[in-house]
């Protein structure tokens, strides 16, 4: 019951959230036609434009057929390129896809070790040294420190590719090892981000009554890390589910950095073409990813605390 | 034989402060030693660091013998190994110190894990096994439950099943009861007892409260600043006393003496309730309360008087409803249901005038007076804020109220951590009674505090109650602490009254079974040692 009930609070922050991306993109004064066809078309010829594409019609109406073909049809094709939405977003989005989980799945492996590593050695030398590099990644711009990694791990040493994306029919690890910079680029912020919350999680919790008996009970150190971290994990995997909306806007500047032809990269070429039923599509689909990461938190939280499920 | 542990001139410092000075001490096999003392005597000190639980803070000193083992100079591996093994520990606290996570099962299959090298079946089946032993009657259900849905008293036996799992030649409980209620404190203080007289473990057990002890230990030490001012058989150490600090202890136990002689005076009625009831809906969201009307019935309606000049105890256990109703009384929460009657008119401030009047003719004393104290205002500012709700020429100085309460004016400048609990306590009589309440409610007066601090605060009261002829209403879980000061008494069990009369009469002829539960689960001392002179 309470799954379901998340669940359809969800879809409705879809549905609203979809409403205002469409009210916004038709709210700019300037009609799609006029972009198409050029500062000299004639009134007839931006008219049959309208017509043709139902722009003439109230936004209700507009915004209704639109919700209506997206589960059979899928979103509509751009005016100015011509080209199907869908297949643009096929051809874009699963880059874009595996290189912000990647740059999740580095960001939550390296937060809870570095974490861990923080609260377990508290105001000692390994505490002192993450948090000086848990400042360092904060402060530095994602942007510079992948130019720096292009230069230094790309070009000087030579381990990774510095540029471009290596197809999986090479083999998966040249695929996963071309993405590995720019996920770092991504990834090294939020690892300094969700370190500093791991470590003042975990500290809570050892200076729990419940940790002291685990100590007094004679538990080893392996199970008595499980018992700590899985009472330190709610508030990481709320901050953990928002982060990973978040890395879509840095997959914008680091698919630039890196030459990615990812849909972050696509968003901002729509953008600049105003190509609006692009960007209500990809616009549309980071608010899905950000809802299903909040909720599949919520569920997360549930399973990881008992007194929630209640 | 070699004593099961031994303690020889333990030393323990945090930073400046000697927590325990000098301590010796040794426990037989099967034997059962109290540890008898304040806070901050060093008695929690010195159990912790028989498991050296201690934090990195502490500098320890001396030698810790357990069962031949060199407790104080044993490598890690084997220190782990002796936890739980050999010495497993019953902490105060069973709503904190279970994992709130993870089921009792696997808690209890994680011990025996950790010492055994039973394979998962059979560790479950000893769970069930384990469970049973601690009186839980259905083991397996309780294996998928979670802490927070067991009681406290069930969490408390789980915790005992978790430290006997290995059975331990000795088991440490630092104040295992003080956080429960008194009828199940005496379930769980005779389950610990009746375990290690079956299984021969030895009890070392922590405690504030002398009569608890005194009523099953072999032997006890009285702790003061950190040394044992005494040591001896039971009998010796609370029927002849040789140290006058122990005199000093036994005779500051609140225990029911019966005040007043003869019938209580008829005098009106000042503050009633007339069908009183307080519901809460049970759904937490505003969204869920849409289809989940369902609702917890905290207090069911409920009909009391306060007499003028009289002092009403209200009696319960945790979850009967006495918080609930003092809430109403005093006019901070709203009844569902029936009426809050003030000297004949309903008690509803309808706006922030209101509000003010009524604050200033009832008044109340919180428990702990740490939290209800702000931190950051000094104690003068805290007093004067209290007076504000008067007009200026009614106001007095803060010295004036000071010297009400008997605490020294040079005080006043001080803020409240640097003030001792009893002189916090002081200073929340002194705040609440700022605008010379007609009455006064105190809850839970003196439950955070020592057992000579309390004995101070309750004389207090009553020395304030009889100059200022005030009312007042006293909400305790002590029947010690409203046998002492109170007139009238009213019993309440979850959410309903369930006897009320004059103090003499119900605490002397209880009228329902409850009452008597109550009375009869009253530590006795030296008296009740008959009770745990065979297993139950």
């Amino acid at each position: 019951m309470p799954v379901l009930t998340r669940l359809a609070s969800a879809l409705m922050v879809l549905l609203v959230v979809s409403a205002m991306i469409f009210a916004l993109t038709r709210l700019g004064g300037v009609s799609p036609a006029r972009l198409v066809l050029g500062a000299d078309a004639p009134a007839e010829s931006l008219a049959t434009f309208e017509a043709e594409h139902g722009l003439d019609r109230p936004i209700v109406v507009q915004y209704l057929s639109w919700l209506r073909a997206l589960p059979s049809e899928g979103f509509a094709r751009s005016y100015v390129t011509g080209q199907s939405v869908n297949q643009r977003l096929a051809e874009t989005l699963p880059l874009t896809l595996e290189l912000v989980t990647l740059a999740f799945v580095l960001a939550v492996i390296g937060s809870i070790a570095l974490g861990s590593a923080s609260a377990y050695w508290e105001n000692r030398w390994p505490d002192h040294t993450v948090r000086v590099l848990a400042m360092a990644a904060l402060s530095v711009p994602g942007f510079w420190l992948g130019l720096l990694l292009m230069r230094w791990v790309g070009v000087q040493l030579a381990w990774l590719p510095p540029v471009g994306v290596i197809g999986w029919e090479r083999g998966i690890w040249p695929h996963v090892s071309s993405l590995l910079l720019p996920a770092l680029a991504i990834a090294i912020y939020y690892i300094g981000a969700m370190s500093r919350l791991m470590r003042a999680s975990l500290i809570d919790v050892l200076g729990q009554d419940y940790t002291r008996t685990g100590v007094a009970l004679g538990l080893p150190a392996r199970t008595r890390y499980a018992y700590t971290l899985r009472n330190a994990l709610p508030p990481f995997v709320s901050m953990a589910a928002m982060s990973y909306g978040y890395m879509f806007g840095w997959a914008v500047i680091v698919e630039m950095v890196f030459n990615l032809p990812g849909v972050a990269n696509a968003l901002l070429t729509a953008i600049f073409q105003r190509d609006y039923p692009m960007i209500q599509a990809i616009v549309l689909l980071i608010t899905l990813v950000f809802v299903l990461a909040s909720t599949a938190a919520d569920l997360i939280q549930r399973a990881l605390n008992p007194r929630l499920a209640a | 034989m070699d004593p099961l542990l031994q303690i020889e001139d333990l030393e323990v410092r945090f930073g400046t402060f000697h927590a325990v000075r000098g301590v010796s001490l040794t426990l037989a096999r099967g034997e059962k030693l109290a540890i008898i003392g304040e806070s901050g005597s060093g008695k929690s000190v010195t159990a912790l660091s028989v498991m050296r639980l201690l934090d990195g803070a502490a500098r320890t000193s001396g030698r810790i013998a357990l069962q031949g083992a060199e407790v104080l100079d044993l490598p890690a591996p084997a220190l782990r190994r002796l936890r739980g093994r050999q010495v497993a520990m019953v902490f105060q606290d069973p709503m904190t110190s279970l994992n709130p996570v993870f089921p009792v099962g696997r808690q209890i299959g994680d011990v025996l894990a950790a010492h055994t090298d039973l394979p998962r079946a059979a560790r479950r089946a000893r769970a069930v096994e384990l469970l049973r032993q601690v009186g839980i009657r259905e083991a397996e259900r309780c294996l998928t439950l979670h802490p927070h849905e067991l009681s406290g008293g069930m969490r408390q036996r789980v915790m005992i099943a978790l430290a006997i799992a290995c059975d331990p030649a000795l088991l440490i409980a630092d104040e295992p009861t003080t956080a429960l209620d008194v009828t199940v404190q005496e379930q769980i203080t005779r389950l610990l007892v009746d375990l290690c007289r079956a299984r021969g473990i030895g009890l070392l057990f922590i405690s504030h409260n002398l009569d608890l002890v005194g009523e099953f230990a072999d032997r006890i030490a009285v702790m003061h600043e950190g040394r044992i001012v005494e040591i001896g058989e039971a009998a010796q150490v609370m029927g002849a006393p040789q140290a006058e600090y122990t005199r000093r202890l036994l005779a500051a136990i609140p225990r029911i003496g019966l005040p007043g002689e003869g019938r209580l005076p008829d005098t009106p009625v000042v503050l009633e309730t007339r069908a009183v009831s307080r519901a809460y809906p049970r759904a937490r969201s505003a969204v869920a309360r849409l289809w989940d009307r369902r609702q917890v019935q905290a207090l069911r309606p409920s009909d009391l008087q306060v007499h003028a000049g009289q002092v009403l105890g209200i009696v319960g256990e945790s979850g009967s409803g006495k918080s609930t109703l003092a809430r109403l009384l005093i006019g901070l929460d709203q009844p569902t249901g029936g009426n809050v009657l003030l000297q004949g008119a309903s008690l509803k401030p309808r706006n922030r005038t209101e509000r003010r009047a009524l604050s200033r003719r009832i008044q109340l004393v919180f428990q702990g007076s740490q939290a209800s104290l702000n931190p950051r205002k000094t104690i003068r500012r805290a007093l004067s804020e209290a007076m504000q709700a008067l007009p200026r020429p009614e106001r007095r100085s803060p010295e004036a109220l000071m010297a009400l309460v008997r605490l020294d004016p040079g005080l006043l400048d001080r803020y409240p951590h640097q003030l001792s609990g009893g002189q916090r306590q002081r200073v929340g009589i002194a705040r609440a009674l700022a605008t010379s309440p007609e009455i006064l409610i105190a809850d839970e007066p003196t439950s955070a505090l020592d057992v000579s601090v309390q004995k101070e605060i309750i004389e207090l009261l009553q020395s304030l109650q009889r100059d200022l002829g005030m009312t007042m209403i006293v909400i305790s879980h002590d029947l010690g602490l409203i046998g002492t000061i109170c007139d009238r008494v009213l019993v309440m069990r979850a959410g309903a009254i369930v006897e009320t009369g004059e103090a003499r009469q119900v605490l002397t002829h209880p009228a329902t079974d409850y009452t008597r539960a109550l009375l009869e689960s009253l530590p006795k001392g030296l008296a009740g040692r008959a009770r745990f002179a065979s297993p139950a």
